[in-house]
């Protein structure tokens, strides 16, 4: 028997339903009923297993959940990646911004340091390898031996911190972080006098760096600049008659103190903004 | 954009069901059974039920996985149905002990036995015999998968396999076919044409 004639796009609407009975090609009718018929209603017993069915869908389901974790690589790459962060910041904390400002942390640290820091506002080297480097030979003592936060910076710190306190300033988000006073109660001074004059092989900035700071609030005091709520907080006059001069003399020295005056004084610049500002 | 309420409420409905919330589950059942055991009794007669039960398992094994509104629950649904259908088929086939043949004798379904032809079956149980009886495989699938299972071409273009230009044309050819056998004397006359 020949086919009645039928288009595709006709065929498509049939079976979709669309199809007006005005619009059916002849012949047509019977086939949209049988559709009709198939389409539409409820087979017979077809809910019969319901509550077989169902228990073993939610076996199935109960089973695929528990045999499927929750992206275990990912929890623990966070997790290590969390503690990693927190181990970082404690050690930041306790070496205290003033050897990262000195370059003075191991290296890697101080990039780590630069990059933090620098989200306080607070601009440090971000090498471990500054102009202290050669002269100094902290930082490549620090290179070569990371042994955690440094005496000479702790005690810069406490130092500063005491400066600030005393001074009335009010705390300043921008400001350096300083260690507690708590902290600072045992932070014992890391000595005197010229034999304890860094050499190349001593780790950690030495007595040069709170020389250094002492220097630049001296000279800061001289200058006629108004105090700076961004700048860097010195120590006080009295803190600072109680830190000796870092070395006289030497070929060696004079390029140290040389150095760590740049050093101190840029790092301390660094901090404070121009004389158009003023601080508290 | 938002999604309309109704996807909403399908999204929470497929995620009660993937943590094996018992009322989530019935309503995704319901709401699917019947469609399911009409289009799998029209591949494999007598099988239908068991087969669709496997297929509840088969989906909710993945149902945590899934990603789609409810189109693409009813197309994988229908999807494994197939294939559970399809593999069916072919263990049957390996393991054939019937005594006669009865797959030469005229009112003859898709492999079905003549105590289920003789049976009296609802209305839409015999509109989906007579697809099955009076088309070729291929044509009768795509049919009930537009009629029965409500996909769109694009969508049993993908359960099948084809492609949709494809799939336009096996339905079309089946319009025609059963256009040309409906209303003839012999209607359960069997179709000389290979399945």
């Amino acid at each position: 028997m020949r086919p009645i004639r039928l288009d595709a796009r006709t065929a498509d609407r049939l079976l979709s339903g669309d199809l007006s009975p005005d619009d059916m090609p002849p012949g047509y009718h019977p086939v949209a009923q049988l559709l009709d018929a198939a389409g539409a209603g409820q087979t017979s017993g077809a809910l019969a297993g319901e509550k077989a069915t169902v228990a073993a869908m939610r076996a199935a389901t109960l089973g695929s959940l528990a045999s499927v974790p929750a992206h275990p690589k990912k929890t623990m790459v966070s997790r290590v990646l969390a503690v990693k962060a927190a181990a970082a910041a404690a050690v930041l904390l306790s070496a205290g911004s003033a050897a990262a400002a000195t370059g003075s942390l191991p290296f890697g640290m101080q990039n780590v340091a630069s990059h933090v820091l620098a989200k306080l506002g607070i601009s440090v080297p971000g090498t471990s390898t500054t102009g202290h480097g050669d002269s100094h030979g902290a930082s490549a003592g620090h290179q070569g031996h990371s042994t955690g936060p440094n005496a000479h910076a702790a005690f810069g710190l406490c130092t500063a911190e005491a400066a600030h306190s005393a001074s009335g300033h009010e705390p300043n988000a921008h400001a350096t972080v300083f260690p507690s006073t708590t902290t600072c109660t045992s932070v014992p001074h890391p000595g005197n006098g010229t034999e304890n004059t860094p050499k190349p092989e001593v780790t950690g900035p030495s007595a040069h760096a709170a020389f250094g700071l002492c220097t630049a609030e001296a000279a800061h005091s001289a200058s006629g600049h108004e105090p700076n709520a961004h700048a860097t907080v010195f120590p006080s006059t009295t803190t600072c008659t109680s830190v000796p001069h870092s070395g006289n003399g030497t070929e060696n020295t004079s390029k140290n103190q040389s150095t760590t005056t740049t050093e101190d004084a840029s790092t301390s610049t660094t901090e404070r903004p121009g004389p158009e500002h003023s601080r508290p | 954009m938002t999604s309309p309420p109704d996807a909403e409420a399908f999204d929470s409905l497929v995620t009660a069901a993937a943590e094996g919330d018992h009322e989530a589950l019935v309503a995704l059942y319901r709401a699917h059974q019947p469609a399911l055991v009409r289009f799998l009794s029209g591949l494999v007669p007598g099988e239908a039920e068991d087969l669709a039960s496997d297929t509840w398992v088969d989906m909710c094994r993945s149902l945590n996985r899934f990603k789609g509104d409810g189109q693409d629950f009813r197309r994988l649904l229908f999807t494994i149905a197939r294939r559970r259908a399809i593999d069916h088929g072919r263990k049957r086939r390996r393991h054939r002990t019937d005594l006669v043949d009865f797959s030469q004798h005229p009112g003859f379904g898709c492999g079905g036995d003549l105590a289920e032809v003789a049976a009296d079956f609802d209305a839409a149980d015999r509109a989906v015999r007579e697809i099955t009886t009076l088309l070729p495989r291929p044509q009768a699938e795509v049919v009930l998968l537009r009629v029965v299972a409500g996909l769109s071409v694009t969508d049993v273009a993908r359960v099948v396999g084809r492609s949709p230009a494809a799939v336009s044309v096996l339905q079309t050819r089946g319009l025609r076919r059963l256009a040309s056998r409906i209303g003839s004397p012999t209607r359960w006359e069997r179709e000389s044409e290979p399945r």
